[in-house]
Parts: C-alpha cells; sequence; structure tokens
C-alpha cells in the first residue's frame, strides 16, 4: 500500500470516528436537557431551604436570648428567696438565744424556789399553794417544745437551700442547651456560605453569633440524696489510700 | 471565728448559699468571685484569705485550674481549698484529687455537709 493510499485511509477512519461522536451526541442531547430542567427545578427548591435555614437561624439568638432570660430570672427569684431565708436564720438564731435564757432562768428560779421552801418549813398550806402556784407558771416544757420548733424550722430552711441548688443544675443544664443550640446556629451559618459559594446569593447576610464563653456540667442532675456524697467520700478514701501506697513504695 | 473564706462560683444563688450557710456556722467573714482569674485577683490583694471554696465549672478560668494555679504560688500552696461541684463521677473526683483539692462535694449540698468538710479540713 503506498503512503498515500494509508493517509487517505487514516482520514476515513478518523471522520467515522467524529461522526460516532456526533451520533453520540444526539443521543445525549435529551439526556442533557432533562438533566438542565431537573437542575431548573430544583433551584426553587435550594433558594426554599436556603429561605429556611436562615429563617431558622435568625430565631436562635431568640431562643438563645429566652433561655438567658429565664436562667437571669430564676436566679433573681432565688436570690431574693435566699435573702429571706437569711433573714429567717438570723431570727431563729435570735429566738434560740432568747430560749436558751430563758432556761437559765427557769434553772435559777427553781434554785430560788427550794431555798423558798426551806423557809416555809412546816407550813403545809402554804407548801401546797406554793407548788400550785409553780405548776402554773411551770414553762419547762413549753420551752423544750418551742426550741424542738427551732430545730425543726432550722431543718425546714437547710432542706430549701439544699432544694435552691436546683438552680444552679437547671442553670447548667440549660447552658447545655443553649450552647447547643448557637453551635447549630453555627453549623447552619455554614449551609448558608455553601450556597452563597455556588452563585446562591442570600438576601440577608446574617452575623453569626459567637460561642458563648459559658463552662457548664451538661451530666449536672438534683440528686438529694446523701448516698451521691457517701460514694464521693468513699472514692475520695479510696483514691487517697491508694496514693498513700504509692507514696509508701517512693519513701 | 479567725477564717476568712474566699467563695468561688459564677453561680450567684451558688455564692449566696455558700455564704448564708458560712454566716450560719459562724464564719463572718467572706469574699466572693465569680471565676478562677477572679479569685487569683482576690488572693493577691487579700492576704487575709485564709480558705478557698471553689465550684468546678466556671468561664474564663475553672476551679480545677484556679486549684492549681494556688498550689503552683509559695505565697498560696498551703491554702486549704474545698471543691464544691455538680461533677460526681469517680474520674474527675481523682482529677480534682491529683490537682490537691483539700475536700470534696457534690451538689446539692446540706448546710451540714459543708460544715463537716470544713470542720475535717481545719483539723487536719
Amino acid at each position: 500500500m503506498s503512503e498515500s493510499t494509508k493517509n487517505l485511509s487514516d482520514i476515513v477512519t478518523k471522520l467515522k470516528e467524529i461522526d460516532n461522536v456526533f451520533k453520540f451526541g444526539e443521543k445525549m442531547i435529551p439526556v442533557i436537557e432533562g438533566f438542565v430542567s431537573f437542575i431548573s427545578d430544583f433551584v426553587p427548591f435550594v433558594e426554599q431551604v436556603s429561605g429556611s435555614i436562615q429563617d431558622s437561624r435568625s430565631k436562635i439568638p431568640e431562643a438563645s436570648n429566652q433561655i438567658d432570660k429565664v436562667t437571669n430570672a430564676t436566679e433573681l427569684a432565688m436570690t431574693e428567696v435566699l435573702d429571706k431565708i437569711d433573714e429567717i436564720n438570723i431570727d431563729l438564731n435570735d429566738i434560740s438565744n432568747c430560749l436558751d435564757d430563758m432556761v437559765e432562768h427557769r434553772i435559777r428560779a427553781e434554785g430560788y424556789v427550794t431555798e423558798l421552801c426551806k423557809e416555809i418549813k412546816d407550813n403545809e398550806n402554804a407548801k401546797v399553794i406554793f407548788k400550785k402556784l409553780l405548776e402554773s407558771i411551770d414553762v419547762g416544757l413549753t420551752l423544750e417544745m418551742m426550741k424542738n420548733k427551732v430545730r425543726q424550722i432550722t431543718a425546714n430552711t437547710d432542706q430549701i437551700t439544699m432544694s435552691l441548688q436546683v438552680q444552679d443544675i437547671t442553670a447548667q443544664q440549660l447552658a447545655a442547651v443553649n450552647h447547643l443550640i448557637i453551635s447549630v446556629q453555627h453549623k447552619l451559618g455554614g449551609l448558608l456560605e455553601a450556597f452563597n459559594s455556588t452563585g446562591y446569593n442570600s438576601s440577608d447576610n446574617l452575623e453569626i453569633s459567637k460561642l458563648p464563653d459559658v463552662h457548664f456540667d451538661a451530666n449536672a442532675s438534683y440528686n438529694p440524696s446523701s448516698n451521691q456524697q457517701d460514694d464521693v467520700d468513699s472514692i475520695i478514701k479510696n483514691e487517697k489510700a491508694s496514693q498513700e501506697e504509692i507514696d509508701k513504695l517512693f519513701s | 471565728m479567725d477564717r476568712k473564706f474566699l467563695v468561688v462560683d459564677d453561680s450567684v444563688t451558688m455564692r449566696r448559699i455558700v455564704v448564708n450557710t458560712l454566716k450560719t456556722l459562724g464564719y463572718n467573714q467572706y469574699v466572693e468571685a465569680e471565676h478562677g482569674k477572679d479569685a487569683l485577683d482576690k488572693l493577691s490583694t487579700d492576704s487575709g484569705i485564709n480558705f478557698v471554696i471553689t465550684d468546678w465549672n466556671m468561664p474564663v478560668m475553672s476551679g480545677l485550674e484556679l486549684t492549681r494555679a494556688i498550689r503552683s504560688d509559695d505565697k498560696t500552696k498551703t491554702l486549704p481549698i474545698l471543691m464544691v461541684t455538680t461533677r460526681g463521677v469517680k474520674e474527675d473526683i481523682v482529677q480534682a484529687l491529683q490537682a490537691r483539692v483539700s475536700n470534696y462535694v457534690v451538689k446539692p449540698f446540706t448546710p451540714q455537709i459543708l460544715k463537716d468538710k470544713i470542720d475535717l479540713i481545719l483539723s487536719n
């Protein structure tokens, strides 16, 4: 085969390949048209999703503020209650001191009574009347009852003080929720930025609020049982013991 | 009583509860701080403070960081430190002991528990 014949054969082969490409292109056109149509339909959906994200994101700071307001309001209320408990404790302390004074007076009075009985000597009628008089003015039992009441009220205020610690525990739980929703806001902000980078411009660029510098125990729970402190004491005891054993090995 | 307490907690309610309890126990001298850094500032300006009661979870500087800072300073390293916190799991308690807190109380606590721990620390 001559050189010119070989060249012509190559050209024919290339032309056939080009023809195949055109034929494939003709077949692909409906597919591409379908894809373009799908994208055209998809854009409003993306806009709708973006709008929803923006809307949700704009509501998050409000929700976060509401949580902060709840925490602040309960903290204020608790402080007021604690003020009153403080006043009650001061009053109880005063009452307790007064009762102690009264008990001392009574002990002194009993001494005087003994002395007086000696002075009355054989006057039995005077002794009977005097005994009745003492019984009618004796406040010993009343004093004891009042002291018990004071102890009971003190125990109740202690219990209230313990219960009020629930405010700190719920505040930590709310701080955890707040942190979570602000994190969601950050994620949504990231999604909006992704939309913007694809050419879709959001109409409202909301500023992403910074994550607050709040430290909390997300596992904080209100457990007034004394077992909790017992468990802690037991751990401390064991840990201290094991540390002492380690220290002994090194000494 | 010759004791001046530094009460460190970011919660106003908790500071108030601890202070009220201290007053009930007869301790009337106290200073309050909102976080660890604030506490260190108070310690550097008030040499009369001789007992620290601190929360763990606080902004700026935690109670654990505060404990480490106190223990690493020659002027304050022997101060009694009572950690009062909601964190009650063993890992946390061990971490606090390693930072050398003097004792550990979990919230919620009764005034009696706080008294017992203060007495125990002071007796040691």
